[in-house]
Parts: structure tokens; C-alpha cells; sequence
């Protein structure tokens, strides 16, 4: 496990940490240039800085602290992404699509879930080293991305992605069952993760291609044609705080889907982002903690040896448990619980802990030495979780038309199924 | 595999002298809230990760399709010369060896299904599977990280270090130490060319320190 940001315990998060470091000189550094390409960069770079991410004085909505409203301090997107509605997408990368049939085998809770994979392809041709296929899990129906796409997250059906070319990304949403492109957005961010949170697309990045700097976290709402982009997080303009090999971390949701989680950090520190989804407005920020899970009310972050709840909004450790290393976590939709798969010792271990007591409840103990089979929440909902003989499903499906023989373990009885349905090829 | 137990663990892991578990990571050393043991040599937390009957039957290990050529001499130099180097691991320790359909398995890849390892930003590698035969490596593959061997600049990360940090926690559960790139090479976040460190491929004396205890002195000379 990693080693974890030294947040004392039981102190208030504050707004933006590493975020409301000083400007740096990025503008300065501009060379004479004609002056209008000067002031359309300053007014983009301004743009960007609206949520305090280390600009000038933040904007303040009503009510709120500085930072604290997102939506009000990040205009249209002036500089950055561009979306487009679904009626004028053009023709974007073909994607291969199979025939969509029903998959026996699969629980009804289990049939709507699409899933992601990222399989690794050494292959001379492929440089991004990996190929992504989505696919949903009661049907046969299975895509397989261009190669240079890189899979960003899947749900109900649809699949994002992100091309990343000379001047951003290009985003896709496309549809599991046909391929069709459903809705693209073009960003200026080297996007590197991504997430579907409702009718929402996600993503953060690199503001270019040196990846040294930050893109910040944006969002787009893919219900409203035509609806721009917009800012809720970052950039982070001083990255020297954070040490070398500065990223932003995946973005986390809750199951509910009016929070989101977003890292940024590099060797020495980190610094986590908590938006609220509906408002578009940051509940909270802190420095130092790097969350596995999240709920509306609590965050379950690393710790030395282990896991810790902390309460989201002053966060107020709850409690803490071992754990070796943490392989996933299934959150339960009604906010009281978690499911964790984690080693310990030497066992792998599936246990569901109670969110207020930290009191946990093993339901799979397998101890090293022989074949594991890991939760992977990707395929999983609460009750039902699925179960694979490798820790991620790319691994587990070896190739983009590779199949996957998933076990099941039903949380109540806790009751494992081994060889209950299939992932992957039809 | 087990049925359900009910079990608190509501534990709290305050003053244990953890330091985490398996990965190297380039985490975020602003890590530990708990004190290091200094220089002294404590050993693993958990215990000793191989059996006396492991130990002297070996481990094996395979490459999987997403290493590439050029990172295979560097990793077989690193798990099996350099870990069992006598000068650096004077220990009991137990020999890697790679085979083809070996049971250990190294990946070059930038998802591990590991969310300790996936969700720490900026990671540059990890392990699980400690005392496993079935262990695992993941060297993470990233245009973001630019890997000495493929291009000797300053600021590039040398894999041989990343991959003997490894190696002490798949090889010898050993947990991550704050302290000097002299001390160990359990430290959780290695340094970048030209600084101090940047380059070494050998256990360091606190990491053989701690394999002895673990795993007993190789050879009193």
C-alpha cells in the first residue's frame, strides 16, 4: 500500500491546499506573440483560474467561500472544450462491435451493468501498449475500441473514451450495442482518466502535452445538446509542492452519484477534490488523503497498515482497519456499508464493514498459496459480487476477444458460485 | 475459501508500527503518520512472508505479453543477481528464477485491478501476492514516465530501482521505510537521476538488516 498524506486526525479540511499555491510564470513565459493571441491566452488562462486554483482572488458565489461555487466562477468554457451535440457528430473511429444476444448464466441485477476493460498490446503497431473493449454484462454484446483510444469509464449501456492528439482530446461516447457514436467533445486537456456519473462525463488531465501541468477536472452534461463544458476543479498552477511525477488520480463517484472525487499529487504530497455533482460546487477540499471509496458522507482513504472512514465534510476519522494491500471496494447503494477485498496477511479477504461501527463481516476468506479469486467491482453490484481469477478484467480476458469465467458470491448468505457466467467473448 | 464471520475489526492502528503494505509506489511519502524505526532494523510487521520449505524450493516467474524486450534484462538482473547479491543480502532468502510458465508473474502495464496501487498518483510500481507463489510485479507503463533505460536524462526513473523495491516486498514482506536512499531501498518514493540513489539495484543495509531477522544470516563470514 502506499504510504499516506500526514493529515493529522480530526483536522478540517481546507480549500484547495496545494491549489491556492502562487501563480506561476506560465503567462510570462509567453513570447512575443502578435497581441491578440496575448489576450485571448491570458482570458483563457484566467478562465480556468476561477475556482481558486491558484489565479487571482476566486470568485464568490453567493453564500459561499471563496472556491467554494464552481459553476458560478467557470464560464462557459471560453477556452477548452467544445461539445457537440449528437446530431452533428461526425463520423469518428470505427470501433468493431459483436452480435448482441443474451448471456446465460447472469443474475437480473447483474444483466444492465456495462463494463470496461484494458488489456495490455505489446504489439509493434499498438504505441499506447493497450487495447479497451466494453461490453455489457447480460448480453454478448462487447466493443473494442480503436487502439489509441484510451477507455475512460462505461455505464447503461455506453462507453467513453478519450483520443488524445496534438491540440487535446477528443472524447467519445459511444454505444455498446452498435458502435454508433453517440456524442463527442472536444477538450485541450491530455485527458488521462475519465468516469459516467449519471448523464454526466467526467474527465481531468494534462493542460499539454508535456504533461507537466495540470488540466484540472471538467464536466460536461451529455442530456442537454449542445451543453459546454465545465470547470470544477483545478488547475493546480504550482505543481512543485506536490514533488516530481505530478498526475491527477482516477476520479471516484458515489453510488449515488452526486459526489465526485478528484486527486491530484506527485511524490511528496497529494490533494483531493470533493465536488458536488448537482451544484457543480466544491464541498470540500484537503491535502493528503487518497481515497479508495466514497459515500455522500464519508471517505474510506489509506492509512499506514490500513484503511480509515473519515466524515467528508470535517474529516473526522470514524475508524480504521488493517489491511495489506487493497485490491477493491463495492460500495452499497444505501450508504451503509462497504464491500472491501484487501490482503491480509496472507489471506485475500472479501468483508463487508458496516460504514458506522467499522465492524466487518468476512464473506471470503482465501488464503495464498493457491488460485485467488478477486472482487472486481466493475461486474459487481452490492449483493451480487462477481468474482475473477485475475485482479483486473483486462487481465482476466487476456485479449480484446478473450472470455472471462466469472464466479459469484452473494453478499447475504455469502454463498460462492464458482463458474457462474461468462465475461467477454460471446 | 470460507463462510461468513462475524468479526470486529473496528481496530484502531494508531502507534502500530506499520509503515504499509505492498507497493512501492512512488506514493506520497508525505506518507506515514507513524513514527519510523529510525535506523534499527525491525523487521516485517507481519512476519516472515516464506516458509523454510519455500525458501529452499524457489520461486519462479514469468513475463507476461506486456513486457517489452528492453525491460526484460534489467528486471532478470534485478530479481535474480542483483536481490541475491551476498554483499547486499547476506540472508536466507529465497531465489527467484525465471521460467517460462513461471508461477509469478511481471507485467508492464498502467492498470493493476489494484485500487492501492491504481489510485496513488503518480505510481511507478507494485506488488502484491507477498509470500505467494503467484506474486505479482506491475511496473507501470505511462507516457508520463520517462524510464532511464529508454532515455538516459536527468529527472528519468531507473527501473532496476523500482524493481528491487519490489522485489523486498515480494520477496521479503518487507514494508516501506522513511528513511535515507543509503538506508533502503524500501523508501516510499525513489529519487529521479542524478540525485543520490537514483541508480541503486541492490538491497541497502537496513533491507539486509532486516531480511537476517526475518529470514536468518546466509553466511556468518
Amino acid at each position: 500500500m502506499p504510504d499516506r498524506p500526514r493529515t493529522p486526525s480530526g483536522e478540517p479540511v481546507g480549500a484547495q491546499g496545494s491549489g491556492s499555491a502562487p501563480r506561476d510564470g506560465r503567462v510570462a513565459s509567453l513570447p512575443v506573440v502578435a497581441l491578440l493571441a496575448l489576450v485571448i491566452g491570458l482570458v483563457a488562462i484566467g478562465t480556468r483560474l476561477g475556482s481558486g486554483g491558484g489565479g487571482p482572488a476566486p470568485s464568490v458565489s453567493p453564500g459561499g467561500s471563496p472556491g467554494a461555487s464552481l459553476a458560478e466562477s467557470s464560464p462557459p468554457a471560453a477556452a477548452t472544450p467544445i461539445a457537440s451535440p449528437a446530431a452533428t457528430v461526425s463520423a469518428g473511429q470505427t470501433a468493431a462491435v459483436s452480435s448482441v444476444g443474451p448471456r446465460s448464466g447472469v443474475p437480473t441485477a447483474l444483466r444492465s451493468r456495462t463494463w470496461l476493460a484494458e488489456i495490455a498490446d505489446n504489439s509493434p503497431q499498438n504505441q499506447r501498449g493497450a487495447v479497451s473493449v466494453a461490453g455489457v454484462e447480460g448480453t454478448t454484446a462487447r466493443i473494442i475500441l480503436p487502439p489509441a483510444e484510451i477507455g475512460l469509464a462505461a455505464a447503461a449501456d455506453r462507453v467513453a473514451s478519450a483520443l488524445v492528439g496534438a491540440a487535446g482530446t477528443d472524447l467519445y461516447v459511444r454505444n455498446v450495442n452498435t458502435g454508433a457514436i453517440e456524442r463527442q467533445v472536444h477538450t485541450e486537456v491530455v485527458v488521462n482518466h475519465g468516469m459516467l456519473v449519471g448523464s454526466s462525463l467526467v474527465w481531468t488531465g494534462f493542460a499539454d502535452a508535456s504533461r507537466r501541468s495540470d488540466g484540472g477536472l471538467w464536466t460536461v452534461d451529455l442530456s442537454a445538446a449542445g451543453a459546454t463544458p465545465r470547470l470544477l476543479a483545478g488547475p493546480v498552477l504550482d505543481l512543485k509542492p506536490l514533488g516530481p511525477n505530478v498526475e491527477r488520480g482516477p476520479v471516484l463517484a458515489t453510488a449515488s452519484g452526486k459526489t465526485i472525487t478528484s486527486t491530484i499529487g506527485g511524490l511528496k504530497s497529494v490533494h483531493l477534490d470533493v465536488i458536488d455533482l448537482a451544484t457543480l460546487s466544491l464541498r470540500t477540499a484537503s491535502d493528503g488523503l487518497i481515497p479508495v471509496a466514497v459515500t455522500d458522507g464519508e471517505l474510506l482513504v489509506l492509512r499506514p497498515g490500513g484503511l480509515e472512514l473519515r466524515e467528508l465534510g470535517s474529516g473526522k476519522p470514524h475508524w480504521s482497519i488493517r489491511a495489506d494491500l487493497v485490491y477493491d471496494v463495492v460500495a452499497d447503494p444505501a450508504g451503509q456499508a462497504l464491500v472491501i477485498a484487501a490482503d491480509i496477511g496472507r489471506d485475500y479477504v472479501i468483508e463487508e464493514v458496516d460504514l458506522a461501527s467499522g465492524k466487518a463481516r468476512k464473506l471470503l476468506t482465501q488464503t495464498r498459496g493457491g488460485d485467488i479469486q478477486y472482487l472486481v467491482s466493475a461486474l459487481s453490484t452490492f449483493d451480487q459480487l462477481v468474482l475473477l481469477d485475475q485482479p483486473s478484467l483486462g487481465d482476466a480476458l487476456a485479449t480484446p476477444t478473450g472470455q472471462a469465467t466469472a464466479g459469484l458470491l452473494d453478499r447475504n448468505s455469502a454463498a460462492f458460485t464458482a463458474a457462474a457466467f461468462k465475461v467477454g467473448a460471446p | 475459501m470460507n463462510g461468513s464471520v462475524a468479526k470486529n475489526r473496528g481496530r484502531s492502528l494508531v502507534g502500530a508500527a506499520r509503515l504499509s503494505g505492498l507497493l512501492l509506489t512512488a506514493a506520497v511519502s508525505v506518507a506515514s503518520a507513524v513514527p519510523t524505526a529510525g535506523h534499527s532494523p525491525t523487521p516485517a510487521p507481519y512476519g516472515r512472508s516464506w516458509s523454510t520449505s519455500e525458501v529452499a524450493a524457489g520461486s519462479t516467474y514469468d513475463w507476461d505479453s506486456t513486457v517489452p524486450t528492453w525491460l526484460k534484462a534489467p528486471l532478470q538482473d534485478v530479481l535474480e543477481t542483483q536481490w541475491a547479491s551476498i554483499t547486499s543480502n547476506n540472508s536466507r532468502h529465497i531465489a527467484f528464477r525465471r521460467t517460462a510458465g513461471g508461477q509469478a508473474t511481471v507485467s508492464f502495464t498502467n492498470v493493476t485491478g489494484v485500487v492501492a496501487c491504481n489510485n496513488v498518483p503518480g505510481w511507478l510500481g507494485c506488488a502484491s501476492g507477498a509470500g505467494s507463489p503467484g506474486w505479482r510485479i506491475w511496473i507501470r507503463r505511462n507516457p508520463n514516465l520517462p524510464w532511464c533505460q529508454l532515455s538516459l536524462v536527468n529527472g528519468c526513473w531507473e527501473v532496476e530501482r523500482i524493481a528491487i523495491h519490489e522485489a523486498g516486498h515480494v520477496g521479503g514482506f518487507l514494508d516501506h521505510m522513511d528513511t535515507s536512499q543509503s538506508d533502503t531501498v524500501m523508501t516510499p518514493a525513489p529519487v529521479t537521476r542524478p540525485n543520490y540513489g537514483w541508480n541503486v539495484r541492490r538491497l541497502q543495509r537496513c533491507d539486509e538488516a532486516r531480511m537476517q531477522l526475518l529470514y536468518d544470516v546466509a553466511s556468518p563470514s
